[in-house]
Order: C-alpha cells, then structure tokens, then sequence
C-alpha cells in the first residue's frame, strides 16, 4: 500500500516535472514548438506564469507587500511579437510609491538545434512617469523571432498594503499553466474576489512565523494606503500566523473579442485580494471594506468623501438666494441640479473621492466627478432633499459585483422625491435630472446612507429613449422624390443629438447628417430646443433621397423607407458568449406617407406584420395601408430591455434578419 | 453735466480696472469668426541665434477659443529635454470680456513623457498646461522660452494654427549674426499680403487678418494652402555638433560622417552568418534580397527616440543584440548587413505619409520623419522599407512611394525619387460566379486580386485568424442579406506582388420578392454608398486624388431553370476628367453576365471642380444600384 503511495506520487511528481517552470529552465520541447498544440491558430501563448505575494517588515518602512512575478511566453509568430513588450504599472500617492527592483529576463531561442540566451540588458528598459498617480517600467526583450520564448521576473514593493493586483488566469492567447500564492499575516484580513468562467484551483492553509520588530509600532490610525511604520505600541517580536491561498490553472482559453460586448476584461478569468480589516492584537478591528456595510462605514469616514459631504457653508448665502421662490421638492431639486451643472467646469478626471475639495472646486468653478457631485448631494441636503450619493462603475471599469471600494470609479447624487428615485451628474452639461451618459449604466449603483447602511440602486432610465418622426414623401412627374422630416428625439436620444449637433452652424449640422445617412442629400435642416435641456430636441429637414425607387419593366418600385430602413443586420455572427448591451432602453416610431404620383396606381404593397422577442425584450412592427391617393407607413422598433443575454442571440439575430427584410421590401407601382 | 462726466468716469473706471479690454473676444471681426473654433489674436515667434551654438525660441501667443472644438488650437506646451530648456513658462485665462479668470506659473504646468502614440520611449518630455474651460469664449495668453544647443531645426512658419482657425495678427522674426547666411524660402506670402522685411541680422514676416478655412474632403495640407516660411541656418549646430549645408552634397557628407560613420560594426558572428548566407548568391539583387528576408526574420519595430535629438541611429551592433529599433535603426542595420555582404546602400531621409509629402529640394535643411534604405540594383534604386516585416523586398506602398527623398552617400546627399504605382498597376479585380436558387438564394465562390498600393493594404488580412476574418467579409459585404461566409483561402504572391483572396459565400436573401416576381441587384460587391464624396457647399480648397487605381467586377449568376430575366439594361459608360466606368450586362443561356470598370485618375483639383467629382461618383452609385426584374419561367 505504502509502496502504491509512493508510485503514485512519483507520478504525480513526474507529470508535473515534464515541464520544468523553475526561472531559466526553458527546454529545446519549449522552443521547438511551432504551434499551440491546443489553440493552433494562436501567435503566443503564456507557458507560466506566477506571483507570489508577501508582507515584508522593516523598522524603518513598517510593513509593505512585495510581489513576485515570473513569467515564459511563448512567441510563435509576428502577430504575437506585442507579447514581448511589457509595461507594468506603478502606483504612487501621498510621496509613498511603489518599486519595481530584480528584473531579469532572457529571450531564448533555437539556432541549428541549441540555445541561445539573449540578455534583458539596461538599454531594454525605459521608465516613465505616466501622470500624478502612475509611473510605468516598460521593456522590450531583445532577440525576438517566431518560436522564441521568453523568460523574465521582477519584484514589486508597494506601501499600499491593501492595493494587490488583479492576477489574470485568461488572456486573449492561451495559458498553459498559471499560479498565484499569497501569505497574509493575520493583521491583514483579505477578502478573495474571483470572476469568469474558466476554473481556478484554490487552497487555503496556514502557517506559523515570527519576526523581529525592534522598538517600534504602528501608527494608530493606519490609513489603507500607508506603511505602518510610527506609533505608539512598543514590542520586540512577535509570533503570529499566516494565512495562505494558492491557487492554480491550467490550459486555459483564450478570450476572443465580438462586437457589442463592452469591456472584454469583464469576462476573464482573474482573481484579486482587497483588504478587508485590520487587526492588531489588543485593538479594535479597523475595517476597510468586507461587506455593505463596511463598504459604507469606511467610504463615509474619509476625509475626501464623508466630511466633503458636511461641508455647507460655502454655499448657503447662494442656495438660499436660489431656492428663495421654490416650492416643492422636484422644483427646488431641478434648480439645484441646473445650478451645479451651469456653474461648474469639470475637468475630465473621474472617481469617487474628492480632489480638490468641494469648497475650493466651488470656489474655482472646476472640479473633478466627486467634488461636483458630492457638493451636488450636500446642497440638496441643505434644501431638506432626501438626497445620497451613489457609487458606480463606469463601463470600462468593469462590473462591481463584489463588496468592494476599489470596484467602483464614479458617484453620481441619488435623491429620494416622493418615494422616486432620480440620479444625477452635474459634471455633464448637456444631462438632466434622471438622465446619466450611456457609460454609466452599468448594472446596478450602490448608495451609500450617512447612517451606514447601502443598497443597490437601478441605473436604467424609468423612461425610454425616444425618436418620433414624421416623413412625408411626394414624387414628381420626372420621379425625382423629395421629402421632409419632423423628429421629436426625449431621453437618450435628445442627448444624442445634442451632443452631436449642438454649436454647429445650419451648414455643419446639414454636413453631419449627409455624412451619416449617405442614402440622401439633405437640406432646410432645423433645431428646436437644443440649448434647452429639459425639452425634447425637435430636428426637421428636407430630403432627397439618392435609391429607393427605381423603374424595372415600366414599373415603379419604391422602398417606402428608403434611407430610413435597417439596411443591415448588426448581428453577424452565428453565436455568441456575451450578453449584447443596447445601452438603454429605446422606442423608435416613424410615420410616412407617401403621394401617389399621377398617372400611377398600386400594383402591390407590402404586407403588414408585427414581431415580438422573447417576453417582449423588443417589439418590431410595420403597418402600412392606402387611403386614396396616399399610403401611410407606420413602422416602431421597441428595444425594451437594454441587456440581452447571450441564450437569445439566436432569437435576437433572427429578429433582425427579418426586420431588415421587412423594411427593404417594396412597393409596386404601375401606369393606369 | 459735471456730475453726469463724473459718474461716467467713475463707472468706466470700475469696470475697466480688472479688464484687459484687448483680450476681450467681443471686438473680433466677425469674418475671423467665420468658420472658426479659436483665433490667433496675436502670436509673435521669435528665434535669437546671436549665440553661435544656441538658439532660444520665445513665443507669446494670444488665442481666442471661440467653442470647444477650438481647444486643441491652444497649444500651450514646451517640450524639453537634455538639450532643450524651458524658462518663462506662464500662461493667464481670461473671460470673453477680458476678465483675469486665472494665471498659472511654470510650476503650474503639468509635466508629463512625450511619448508619442507607437513608440515604446523617448527621451523628451513636455510641460503643458491643463486648463478647464468654465465658458467659451476664452482667451489665454501663453508665454515660453526655449534654449536649446541645436540651431539647425527652425520649425516651418505657418501663421495659422490650423483648419477652422483664423488669425488677427502674427509675426515671425529671426535674429542672427549678420554674418550668418540663411537658407530662405517662401511661400505664397503675396496672397496673404504677408510683409518681408529684412535687414542684416534681422528678418522679420508679418501678416494680419487670415480668414479660416473649413477642412473639407480631400483637402490639401494646411501648410500647401496657408502662407510658409522656411528658414534655416547654412552653418549649424545639432546639440553643440557643427554642420554646414549650403547644398546637399555637402548637407549629406556632414550626416554620413556625424550621425552614421561608426554605428555600423557588426560582431564578428553575425558577419560570418551573412557571408554564409549570400555565399553562392550571384548577384547583387539575390544578396540584397536573402539579406532583407533575414532582418525581416530577426528583428521588429519597436519606436524608441534616443540619440542626437532623435536623429542618430542605434548602432548596429545593439539592434544585432535587441532584435529591435526604430526606423533610422533598422535601415542602417540593414546597410551595415549589406555591406558585410559588399552591397552598396544608402540611408535615406524622406516624410512617411500617405499624403506624398517630398523633400523640399530648394531647400536645404534638416528635413523628414522617416528613413528608409537605397539599394542600387540594374542602374535603378531599389527602395526598402526596414520596418516591416511582411512586405516583400523592394515594395514600399502608399507609405513613402512617388516622393522626393534624400539620398546620403559617403561621397554626399542626392535628391531621389522613389517608386511611383501608376493607375494601372493599383488593380483590384473581382470574379466571382454565382448561382442562384429558386428560392432567391444565392452561392458561389469570390476570388479577388490586388496588386500595387492595393497589395499592401491586403497584407493586414494574413494577420487575422479564421474567426476575425469571417467577421472582416461579413461587414464589407454586409449589405447581402443572410451573408454566410464559408470558405477563406488567402494567398499572398510576394513574387508578383499580388494578393488573392478565395472566399465561398452563400446567402439566404439575395433577392427581394415582390409579388410573384424578385428583384436582382447585380452589383452587390462594388462601390457602398458610404464611399460617395460628401456634398460641400461653396468649397473653398483643391481636392487631390492621391494615387490612380483601376477596380474591375465580373460576375456571373447563373439562373434556376424556373426563373428567367425580364429585360437586361444596355451598356453604359461614362468618362470624366476624374476617370472612368463602364458597365455592361448579357445573358449566355441561363446565365447573366455582369461586367464593371471604374478607373479613377491621379490629380488635384480646383475646388469649383467638386461638384462634378460629385455627381460622376452619383451617377456611379445610380448605376450601381440598378435592379433586374427576374420573373417565373412561364
């Protein structure tokens, strides 16, 4: 039996020793390979990959968490030469920054049958300050040709101990074997966050350590982004034990992109730490987020989130003077949101705590998303509005879908009106009360109460996007068509078009709209209410549409949408892994009538119809009749939900298959 | 009326303390404001070269940004690095009215790496200044001072900051040395009544009042349309090396020897691998050739900018060890190869741009952006691209092609001319034969061919894999209903420079029913409506067609024996100045044949042109669009 033990975990050894990831042992099999066994059609592929993450103590520096990386990459051709730059991001605030020391790294390749190492040398590697926040190392290995491999390894020391870096199981190429360990002190509590589909093996133990501390401490109030170095407690050493957490894949898949998916990095396979508590022995925990609530807690008692919020007398003198003839809650909400969003400037840095400070951003007329927006929040407070903020993340940033800080890179203000909800931006100057960008809806915000506690909070629109248009369409002698257009856009779609159109000259706004409807030349284009936010934009226009009608045989075929119809199904693919994410919800409607030209009547026309998706996730229909000398379409797609989930793709590409078919279709005219 | 003096004097006083009524954006005449996102109200560069070795650039620009578009005429940055210094940096907001908003010192000026887009490093920064606008209009008034020890890049003076900019007033002023001579050359100043005054030591160029121009399609380069000064330094300094260039000859003699003699040592190992490798070659082309392929195998592009001001190649020996460098790097490795193998090559300056830009051959200066290598083979010059690693020897596309460019030899520098792809050459060639169901479906097999400035724009399709370019065909040819795309085959004949694409499509709704009967486009492969030329009303500037090209369409659908064609259409063709289209269709028993040709001429044209360059591309897209009646067989 013993014996058998043994056999087998000779075997287990020998299997896993076939490859041999120790740092310098890339073998001939390694650099002979000519194609991913698995993924043929890859350009390179990470071998290995590995961080190991540990606390490290100096008298001096107090605790700080230094990182291991090692990695092989395996290059197979010129596609995948981008895999032998790499760029690592340092992290720097409040004068503590992080360190990259120990790099090395080899490029080997295989030349008449041996090895050849280059060397990383000095003249490979660049540092660079990126901004305030971040410093990157980049580097270029050297050598690089199709089969080569690369090896390289670097330490990372950074003072913010609760700032760990995503790990990546999954790329866009594949990875044939990835590990990550991590040995916590027991002071530092860790919160384990892991998302995608592919499988992670994790263990959990723990061990027993002891180090030397010399006369020295931690500070009392340790912030999350601090060496703990000053303080008052005095010891020598200290016994305490680790926790650990090894974790590993192996041949994982690469990640492809498709179109519509948003954020790729949403759907890899990755596993991060975010600092939940300290605890030093004798002391009271010190949270620093693990649930709702210490989310809220710890985001509340920060000086650029929490206080910015209490702050009042900045503005009293000038709410007072502004609210002096408001009544109800809505009026005095509206006014103080217009307020914020005409005098502030935001200078285009996003995230949830305040940069400037609200009272000087207020002061200086300029600020970044959280002094606007918290000042937002405690001017509505002042006016007696149930008002709170909100966090969120924005749609490059991922989705929050843990209890987490580091999650969330937003905050809008959130006021409760008579037990409604409406959310606000005043960064944005063409927004409106309840109406945020695209790329902020993003699942779900979570607001945060003064009192502690949090919830989550819908981020879609109450109301859909709307576009209302009426088209009227006459056709001449010579069958030259000319027609006009009427639309009436709400929501989205008034923001749209303001975003797109406001400040233009006529002749601008005309060019726009030619270059983006190129099946018609445009002319007498005019706008309503584009300055005014709180109206729906009206555009009007004449046109003269370029296809559409056509004479075949002495009869005249008509598109009777012509440059307004789906000409294309945007779904192309056969399938697809990710949900498809309209952005918000949307109503279209489209009125024509179309004069019969004299000399001419209805052969045959379209019939009407009307489609459904699944549990009315979008409604399609085309209802077209003749009264006299006229014929009148009415046409509506309805996109009701806004994430349609990948089990209906199929249903989803159908419907557009059949609604671009719908809305080519034609209407036979022939001589009486 | 003493009292009422009095009160004016004190109300004009109150409001006209904290204003500076010239900065106002209220008294611009509405004619700047035309077409315009910002005004230059006045800007006044002045380049001191008193010093020899120094040169110190001021500049005190005073722009109106009139709406947000306008921001990026700005420009209120200094680059700087080992040999670039900034001093007297500020810059002062103030309201349309003139009003101080804010005022930020050097200190105030955020400083960040100018590492352009692509490139991995490069050794300069900049400090810019990173403003909020709270309202538009504004005015900043930007202030610097750079102090450099190379004298041999005075930039080109073109006193407009951009399309959809005016200007009020702007000068330029150059001190030297009355001994120092100058290389001059100006353009169009007599339509923009730009006044020259000049005196020993002291040149000076003034312009007032330049209306903005709107960017339109296929406009020219700002720099072709607006007033130019160039200016340079016959005798100069490149970071404290001294240079001359009263010709090229001289120019390029100074070049070979300060910034490319002693870069060019190979280790003794790779010198032996490129013996062995053109041992047994015949001649000089097949060396050239195998030489090429093995740097196209060993190295990449990687963009770093280090060196004499980002002039001087990395030596060959360290790009022999990385496997990488920029443009300027991997060409004088190349040479360094070639000469191991006794190949003569030459660096070669020149602009990379799509646009065609040349090498101003009246004057010499200090010019270009991009280097490529020279290769004499057959009395002609052979031109490499040591960039890439995909395209074929001797083939450089639409990138550096039909340009002057400047030779540097040992014995000095010549103005060359590199490859021109005529019209003819530029071919895409599409055949495919299809067949058609009862049903309306269609099937069938596409084959396309592209050879000249077309060959290279295909080589990003052998980068793709399967899936992306399922996905690549799906879109161009996104216009065919229920497209399935089965089938890719790509060959890429980098001996004939061509480049083959075999795709097998099918399509469930090729034909649009109507009643009993079905409507054929026949022409679903050529020109989308997205290529016609936008509409401009009252075009101000020429349209330049950079390269001619020839596109050609053959297409068979064969019918179902239970449908036939109602009428075919008769030929059609149409010539214009711009190029031409032809268009015929035929029927061979079942089978419908569809021919097209659509060539497009080389030129550039005056704006009252446009309308016409317009229409030909309409009445191409007219007939483009004609349907076929296909009805039952009865």
């Amino acid at each position: 039996m013993r014996s058998l033990l043994y056999f087998i975990t000779f075997l287990i050894c020998a299997a896993t020793f076939a490859q041999d990831f120790r740092y310098g042992h890339v073998s001939k099999e390694e650099l002979a390979e000519t194609a991913h066994p698995k993924y043929p059609e890859a350009a390179a592929a990470i071998l290995y990959r590995d961080s190991y993450s540990h606390f490290s103590y100096t008298k001096s520096e107090g605790f700080s968490l230094i990182t291991e990386v090692q990695e092989r990459v395996k290059i197979y051709n010129a596609e995948g030469y981008d895999y032998a730059t790499k760029v690592v991001r340092l992290h720097k605030q409040h004068n503590e920054e992080e360190k990259l020391s120990g790099l090395h790294g080899v490029t080997y390749t295989l030349v008449d049958g041996d090895i050849e190492k280059t060397k990383l040398r000095n003249d490979g590697i660049f540092e660079e300050e990126r901004s305030k926040y971040t410093d990157a190392v980049k580097f270029a290995m050297p050598n690089i040709r199709d089969g080569a491999v690369i090896e390289y390894k670097y330490d990372i020391r950074s003072p913010f101990l609760g700032n760990l870096d995503e790990v990546r199981f999954q790329e866009r190429i594949p990875v044939n074997r990835a590990e990550a360990s991590y040995y916590f002190p027991e002071y530092f509590v860790f919160k384990l966050h892991s998302k995608g589909a592919s499988p992670v093996k994790i263990e959990e133990s723990s061990k027993n350590r002891k180090l030397s501390l010399g006369v020295s401490g931690r500070r009392a109030s340790a912030s999350i982004h601090s060496g703990y170095d000053r303080g008052s407690r005095r010891f020598r050493s200290v016994d305490f034990t680790e926790k650990i957490y090894t974790m590993s894949a192996k041949d994982v898949a690469p990640l492809k992109e498709e179109r519509f998916s948003g954020n790729l990095d949403n759907y890899l396979t990755t596993v991060k730490f975010e600092l939940s508590y300290i605890k030093w022995p004798d002391s009271p925990l010190e949270y620093m987020s693990t649930t709702w609530k210490d989310v809220a807690k710890t985001i509340n008692k920060s000086d650029s989130f929490g206080d910015e919020l209490k702050r009042t007398g900045y503005f009293d003198e000038d709410i007072d003077k502004l609210l002096a003839d408001a009544k109800t809650s809505i009026e005095k909400t509206t006014l103080i949101y217009e307020y914020v969003k005409n005098r502030m400037a935001w200078n285009d840095y996003i995230g949830y705590y305040a940069e400037k400070g609200v009272k000087k951003a207020y002061k200086e007329k300029t600020g970044n998303v959280a002094d606007i927006n918290l000042m937002l929040i405690a001017m509505l407070r002042y006016a007696g509005i149930d008002a709170n903020p909100v966090l969120i993340s924005t749609k490059a940033n991922g989705i929050p879908v843990f209890p987490t800080m580091n999650g969330f890179n937003y905050v809008v203000a959130g006021a409760n009106i008579g037990g409604q909800q409406v959310l606000m931006d005043a960064t944005n100057k063409l927004g409106k009360v309840n109406l945020l960008e695209e790329e902020l809806i993003n699942w779900n915000g979570r607001m945060i109460k003064e009192d502690g506690t949090s919830s989550w909070v819908s981020l879609q629109p109450d109301q859909p996007a709307r576009s209302n248009m009426l088209v009227n369409v006459s056709i001449a002698d010579d069958l030259t068509v000319t027609g006009n257009l009427a639309s009436r856009m709400m929501g989205h779609q008034a923001l749209n078009a303001r975003r797109r159109y406001l400040g233009l000259s006529t002749e601008e706004a005309r060019a726009k709209i030619e270059n983006g409807n190129k099946g018609a030349e445009f002319s007498a284009v005019t706008f309503q209410n584009l300055q005014d936010c709180s109206k729906p934009v009206v555009m009007k226009y004449d046109f003269e549409p370029l296809s559409g009608i056509e004479t075949v045989g002495g009869k005249l075929f008509i598109t009777p949408m012509f440059y307004l119809a789906e000409s294309e199904n945007p779904f192309k693919l056969e399938e697809r892994q990710y949900p498809v994410d309209f952005g918000y919800p949307r109503k279209d409607q489209c009125a024509i009538t179309i004069e019969i030209p004299e000399g001419y009547q209805v052969e045959s026309m379209p019939q009407s119809a009307a489609l459904k998706l699944y549990d009315d996730m979008a409604n399609f229909s085309y209802r077209i009749n003749q009264t006299g000398r006229r014929i009148q379409l009415i046409c509506e797609r309805d996109i009701n939900k806004s994430m349609i989930s990948p089990q209906y793709y199929g249903e989803l590409k159908q419907f557009y298959e059949m609604l671009v078919k719908k809305e080519g279709e034609k209407i036979v005219l022939s001589k009486i | 009326m003493s009292r009422f003096l009095a009160f004016f004097l004190f109300f004009g006083l109150v409001v006209a303390y904290p204003q500076n009524p010239q900065f106002t954006a209220l008294t611009i005449d509405q004619d700047l404001r035309d077409n315009a996102d910002s005004v230059i109200r006045e800007e006044v560069i002045t380049y001191d070269l008193t010093h020899e070795e120094r040169m110190t650039k001021t500049i005190h620009r005073v722009i109106t940004v009139l709406k947000k578009a306008g921001n990026g005429d700005v420009q209120a940055y200094a680059f700087y690095d080992d040999d670039r210094k900034v001093k007297n940096l500020s810059a002062v907001i103030y309201d349309r009215t003139g009003r101080e908003i804010k005022e930020f010192k050097e200190r105030d000026f955020k400083d960040v790496s100018a590492v352009p887009g692509g490139q991995l490093y490069a050794d300069s920064r900049a400090l810019y200044l990173d403003y909020t606008p709270m309202r538009y209009p504004y005015t900043v008034v930007f202030d610097a001072e750079v102090k450099s020890r190379t004298t041999a890049f005075i930039p080109f003076w073109v006193p407009v900051s951009n399309y959809e900019s005016s200007t009020q007033y702007a000068k330029l002023e150059i001190l030297c040395r009355p001994e120092d001579e100058l290389n001059i050359k100006q353009e169009r100043l007599d339509d923009y009544d730009v006044a020259y005054t000049h005196s020993p030591g002291r040149e000076i160029w003034e312009v007032n009042h330049i209306k903005a121009l709107k960017k339109e399609y296929r406009s020219p380069d700002l720099g072709e349309v607006m007033p130019r000064v160039k200016c340079a330094l016959k005798s100069f300094y490149l970071k404290g090396v001294k240079g001359t260039a009263t010709n090229w000859e001289e120019y390029g003699k100074w070049m070979d020897a300060n910034l490319i003699q002693g870069t060019e040592e190979l280790p003794q190992e790779t010198k032996n691998t490129i013996m062995a490798l053109v041992s047994g070659l015949e001649n000089d082309r097949e060396k050239a050739k195998a030489i090429y392929q093995y740097v196209q195998d060993k190295v990449r592009y990687v963009g770093v900018q280090v060196g004499i001001g980002g002039w001087k190649p990395m030596l060959a020996a360290d790009v022999d060890h990385l496997g990488y460098g920029d443009c300027k790097a991997l060409s004088n490795y190349t040479k360094s190869l070639l000469n191991v193998a006794g190949v003569p090559s030459y660096y070669t300056v020149l602009y990379g741009d799509d646009s065609k830009r040349s090498i101003d051959s009246d004057f010499i200066a200090m010019q270009g952006n991009h280097v490529i290598l020279g290769v004499p083979l057959d009395n002609k010059m052979t031109w490499l691209e040591c960039t890439s690693q995909e395209v074929p020897f001797g083939y450089i596309g639409d990138f550096t092609d039909d340009r002057d460019v400047l030779v540097i030899k040992d014995t000095g520098g010549e103005i060359a001319h590199t490859t021109i792809y005529p019209a003819v050459g530029n071919r895409k060639i599409l055949k495919a034969d299809l067949k058609l169901g009862a049903k309306g479906t269609l099937e069938g097999m596409v084959n396309r061919t592209s050879s000249g400035v077309f060959y290279g724009d295909c080589l990003r399709l052998n980068r793709l894999d399967n899936d992306e370019l399922k996905k690549h065909y799906l879109n161009e040819w996104g216009n065919i209903g229920r497209l399935r795309v089965k089938e890719i085959r790509l060959e890429n004949l980098r001996d004939s420079v061509t480049f083959n694409e075999n795709v097998s499509i099918s399509a469930a709704n090729y034909l649009t029913r109507v009643g009993n009967d079905y409507l054929l486009r026949p022409n679903m492969f050529a020109m989308s409506q997205r290529q016609l030329p936008p509409r401009n009303t009252a075009r101000k500037t020429n349209f330049i067609i950079q390269r001619g090209s020839v596109d050609s369409i053959q297409l068979s659908y064969e019918l179902p024996e239970s449908l036939t064609v109602d009428v075919l259409p008769g030929p059609v063709s149409i010539a214009t100045d711009f190029g031409t289209y032809s268009a015929t269709f035929s029927l061979e028993k079942n089978t419908i044949i569809y021919t097209r040709s659509f060539s497009l001429n080389e030129g550039n044209y005056s704006p009252e042109r446009y309308d016409a360059f317009r229409d030909f591309y309409k009445k191409i897209w007219h007939q483009d669009s004609q349907k076929l009646l296909i009805k039952p067989q009865t």
